[in-house]
């Protein structure tokens, strides 16, 4: 909230304090109060006198600001009787965890969904020995086609762990499980992960209420051809209906 | 204003209330609004609007009830149809009337369509306060949401009502004015970007302010609502809301049987009638039960965030703190729940 008060500038303070509806701003009682001392006094002063004529008991315009109620109400220990969980009944979920190992969210386990996983059902050996420069060797995996930044960035064996075939693989050479594959992505779309963390970027599903459990990069995003495609909207406007077929 | 009109009301009503019809036990017709309508001066609807409707409809269910031609269910539909016509306003509904209210429609639909289905009177939850957000730069024009909406809530077929609007912009301006809202081309279209506009559950409605009877009001958890039953149609919230988030039926909605959500809720997606408003309830069928509106399930890219704005650890309080959001038309201190804010 801290972000939202020092946000304001003199300008923006000025423009809502003149407007006697948008008394409720809590910009007008923040930070830069001082500097709108004046609007504040008259406004109040009118709001006053508004009060006394139409009204003993109405509520303070500042209740009227999601921002006020934000601020007044706020409690981080809410008792929820409501849950997410016969939302997302049947996803088995992998928690997502900061530093210090505390569970932030969850997210669908990915391997359940790898339809080749795991991938020793046909490989033996590790992936650093399969790779080939030859060109009319054959290729497996054929349908993938690396469509993600460019060649020179980005090769199988920069995600892939030239090691052990059932894991990924971090810049450190760390291995890393197929369910955790968001910490691959994270070394380079590092302000998308801040996002997704957060809640900014990225797709909840199920239910607002707690617990979260958010779709992970792959679910939205194809590793291999991450960007969307463009397509046909799934249906028209109204208008546009009416005008393409005037009964 | 509104809060001082609202007591008014309470004050005239509440007493009346408690000391006549309580339940069955008191013998009168029926317990349900009764007297808040009947011993009341017609001073809500007016007048002649009253007393000619009234007459109508009395004669008509009088003529079905008594009528030794008409069949039990003709019968039974009627002595609904009575009891409906004199419920009172959803606000000021007991929790038994309201019960009562919506076990009779449930049972009008059973007899009229023969099939079942749910209506909720799930009221708000402590410390709930529901807020939205909207990522423009994620939005790509799909239309899934309109999709997800217009099944969600039952919205009428034929006038190919939609709650959600979705423009199409042309790079470097956001004047809707200029936008094409009936872009008709595959999407994302080069050099364009797109943003959804819906009702935004203002915190300070001027639409609920203009409504004459009362029938639009904000609930405690902050969703804007509309009692179907009580609205008498004169659009007066339609001209007063700044962000178009209103529709209007011009004709009697019809929904296929077999397309029907029959998950309702009273205030939510229960079927409408002619000549009533409706609009965006957050899907409060879903969101009071802890579900995302249908939009925000649809939304293939993620641009859309629902949650509770009192909970530190939602997801909507860390876009509000944490991305540079803003509203529509702030200074008109409507103070909408709804944020824009891009990547
Ligand atoms: S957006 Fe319009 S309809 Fe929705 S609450 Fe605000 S004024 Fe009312
Ligand atoms: S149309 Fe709007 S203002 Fe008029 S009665 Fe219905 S809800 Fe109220």
């Amino acid at each position: 909230m801290d972000k939202i008060k020092n946000s304001s500038s003199y300008r923006h303070s000025l423009f809502i304090s003149r407007h006697s509806r948008a008394g409720g701003n809590p910009l007008e009682w923040s930070t830069v109060f001082g500097q709108v001392t004046a609007y504040a006094g008259i406004t109040g002063f009118i709001g006053f006198v508004l009060l006394l004529t139409t009204s003993c008991s109405g509520p303070s315009h500042n209740d009227h600001s999601p921002l006020v109620q934000i601020e007044k109400h706020s409690n981080s220990n809410i008792e929820y009787s409501v849950s997410s969980d016969p939302f997302t009944y049947g996803i088995e979920k992998v928690a997502v965890t900061n530093s210090e190992k505390d569970t932030l969210f969850f997210i669908p386990n990915r391997v359940n969904h790898l339809v080749s996983f795991p991938c020793n059902n046909c490989h033996t050996q590790a992936l650093g020995n399969m790779v080939s420069d030859d060109p009319s060797g054959k290729k497996a995996h054929w349908n993938i086609k690396l469509n993600h930044a460019t060649d020179e960035a980005l090769t199988c064996l920069t995600c892939h762990s030239s090691n052990d075939v059932e894991y990924l693989r971090l810049n450190n050479e760390k291995e890393i499980h197929f369910n955790q594959s968001q910490k691959v992505c994270a070394q380079c779309h590092s302000t998308q992960s801040n996002d997704w963390v957060g809640g900014a970027h990225g797709k909840i599903i199920g239910g607002w209420a707690p617990p979260r459990v958010s779709n992970t990069c792959v679910n939205c995003h194809d590793p291999h051809s991450p960007a969307f495609e463009t397509r046909w909207p799934s249906r028209l406007n109204t208008v546009k209906i009416q005008e393409l077929d005037p009964k | 204003m509104f809060f001082k009109k609202k007591k008014n009301v309470n004050e005239e009503t509440a007493p009346q209330h408690t000391e006549k019809c309580g339940g069955d036990s008191c013998g009168c017709q029926q317990a349900d609004g009764f007297d808040q309508v009947i011993k009341k001066p017609l001073d809500r609807r007016s007048a002649l609007k009253g007393l000619t409707a009234g007459l109508l409809a009395g004669t008509g269910f009088l003529n079905s009830s008594c009528s030794v031609t008409a069949g039990d269910t003709d019968k039974e539909l009627a002595s609904l149809k009575w009891d409906e016509y004199f419920k009172g306003n959803y606000q000021l509904m007991t929790a038994e009337e309201k019960k009562a209210t919506v076990a009779r429609l449930e049972k009008m639909y059973a007899l009229n369509n023969g099939g079942k289905i749910n209506i909720s009177d799930k009221g708000a939850a402590k410390d709930v306060l529901y807020g939205y957000a909207f990522n423009i730069s994620k939005c790509q024009g799909y239309m899934d949401c309109v999709n997800a909406c217009v099944e969600e809530n039952n919205q009428d077929r034929d006038s190919q009502m939609q709650y959600i609007r979705i423009h199409e912009f042309k790079k470097g301006q956001m004047n809707f004015e200029m936008a094409d809202d009936n872009f008709y081309h595959e999407v994302p279209a080069a050099g364009h970007f797109y943003m959804g506009t819906q009702c935004f559950h203002c915190e300070n409605p001027p639409c609920v302010d203009v409504c004459p009877v009362k029938a639009t009001w904000k609930e405690k958890d902050g969703i804007v609502v509309i009692d179907y039953d009580w609205c008498i149609g004169c659009r007066y919230c339609q001209a007063a809301c700044p962000y178009d988030g209103r529709r209007f039926n011009w004709s009697t909605p019809h929904v296929p049987e077999n397309e029907l959500n029959k998950d309702q809720h009273y205030l939510g997606n229960r079927p409408r009638k002619k000549g009533v408003m409706e609009k965006c309830t957050f899907c409060i069928q879903r969101s009071r039960s802890g579900e995302n509106p249908a939009c925000v399930e649809a939304c293939p890219t993620g641009a859309r965030i629902f949650g509770n704005l009192l909970d530190p650890n939602s997801t909507i309080r860390w876009v509000i703190e944490n991305k540079k959001v803003f509203r529509l038309k702030e200074d008109l201190g409507t103070e909408p729940k709804f944020w824009y804010f891009m990547d």
